[in-house]
């Protein structure tokens, strides 16, 4: 085996990945080629060197709290499927997914508000046609002076 | 089989398996995001959210890899989505190594020399680097852990020791 050929294999012989035949041919070049040997200690150096790292401790109540937040997530979500479960909307109760649920129930809330301002402004515009009765006299004796007046 | 009812037991909520869950695999998740993310401080919320995370997704664990598998996963998203927000890139690896003392003893130097040698290489090769260094494990692991080809994997690592190869060279 070249030097070149073992270079390339020697990770996968540092990792025990390669299949018996090709580490035994990888292990009779490196006992007579002292720079792949080389190579493969100071692959091994750095490999040990990364393993060398402590991590620091979990906390003693790691657990606790992990579940704790898990719990309260849970408690969030059950209450949001109660808001939208049959009894409160049957008229989704078709709809299985709760944020399509969710999508339809806006869009009532959504349309519903567009309805009322629309109704509400429409009113508006009617009643600001509307003429009370003592605008309706003014008028009145306004056309009658015209008509009078020019006769 | 027995992981299939631990995992039943999980998706059931089960407080009891979540509690063995995390007592067996806390030492790895917390490895892993200090060697791939080298912050102390940060450590704790990070590793939290991977167990919530895991907990919250557990029914979508359709179990096409090992549980661990998808756990070590979810670790370093959740180091890389953590980077990413915070824009920095393994600081006090770096704050550590500014003035190592003489009596320094030798792990802890140790300790210093990898964390500016995982510094020296970019989040794609720490990742590869950190699974099989510090959790051993296979290639064949490493590229279902980070979803990517066996021959990926072993390019990557390659790739990995060469760069970390001239750091040390370089005086790192």
């Amino acid at each position: 085996m070249e030097c070149k050929k073992c270079f390339s294999l020697l990770c996968e012989y540092k990792d025990g990945e390669l299949d018996a035949t090709a580490a035994t041919a990888v292990k009779r070049h490196l006992d007579g080629c002292s720079a792949c040997s080389a190579e493969l200690d100071s692959m091994k150096n750095i490999a040990g060197i990364i393993a060398s790292v402590k991590a620091p401790k979990a906390p003693d109540d790691f657990e606790d709290h992990v579940i704790g937040e898990v719990m309260r997530k849970r408690r969030q979500k059950s209450s949001f499927r109660f808001l939208l479960q049959d009894a409160w909307f049957p008229v989704f109760s078709f709809i299985r997914l709760p944020r399509l649920r969710l999508a339809a129930l806006a869009l009532l809330v959504a349309g519903g508000v567009f309805f009322a301002v629309k109704n509400s402004s429409t009113k508006n515009y009617y009643s600001d046609l509307l003429i009370s009765d003592a605008e309706l006299s003014d008028l009145d004796s306004e056309i009658m002076n015209i008509f009078y007046g020019e006769i | 089989m027995e992981e299939k009812r631990f995992i039943e037991k999980l998706k059931e909520g089960d407080e009891d398996a979540y509690r063995e869950f995390m007592s067996k695999h806390k030492d790895s998740v917390y490895r892993i995001i200090y060697s791939f993310s080298g912050m102390a401080s940060e450590i704790d919320d990070i590793a939290q959210e991977v167990f919530i995370t895991v907990f919250r997704k557990i029914h979508k664990f359709r179990g096409n890899s090992s549980l661990s598998t998808w756990l070590y996963r979810v670790t370093i998203n959740k180091c890389k989505d953590y980077l990413r927000k915070r824009r920095t890139d393994i600081v006090e690896l770096t704050d550590t190594i500014v003035s190592p003392v003489a009596d320094v003893s030798e792990t802890l130097l140790n300790a210093v020399r990898a964390k500016a040698l995982l510094s020296s290489l970019p989040e794609k090769l720490r990742s590869v680097v950190v699974l099989r260094e510090t959790e051993a494990l296979s290639y064949d692991e490493i590229a279902k852990t980070l979803k990517i080809p066996i021959g990926r994997v072993k390019i990557m690592l390659f790739r990995a020791r060469k760069k970390m190869k001239e750091a040390v060279l370089n005086g790192m």
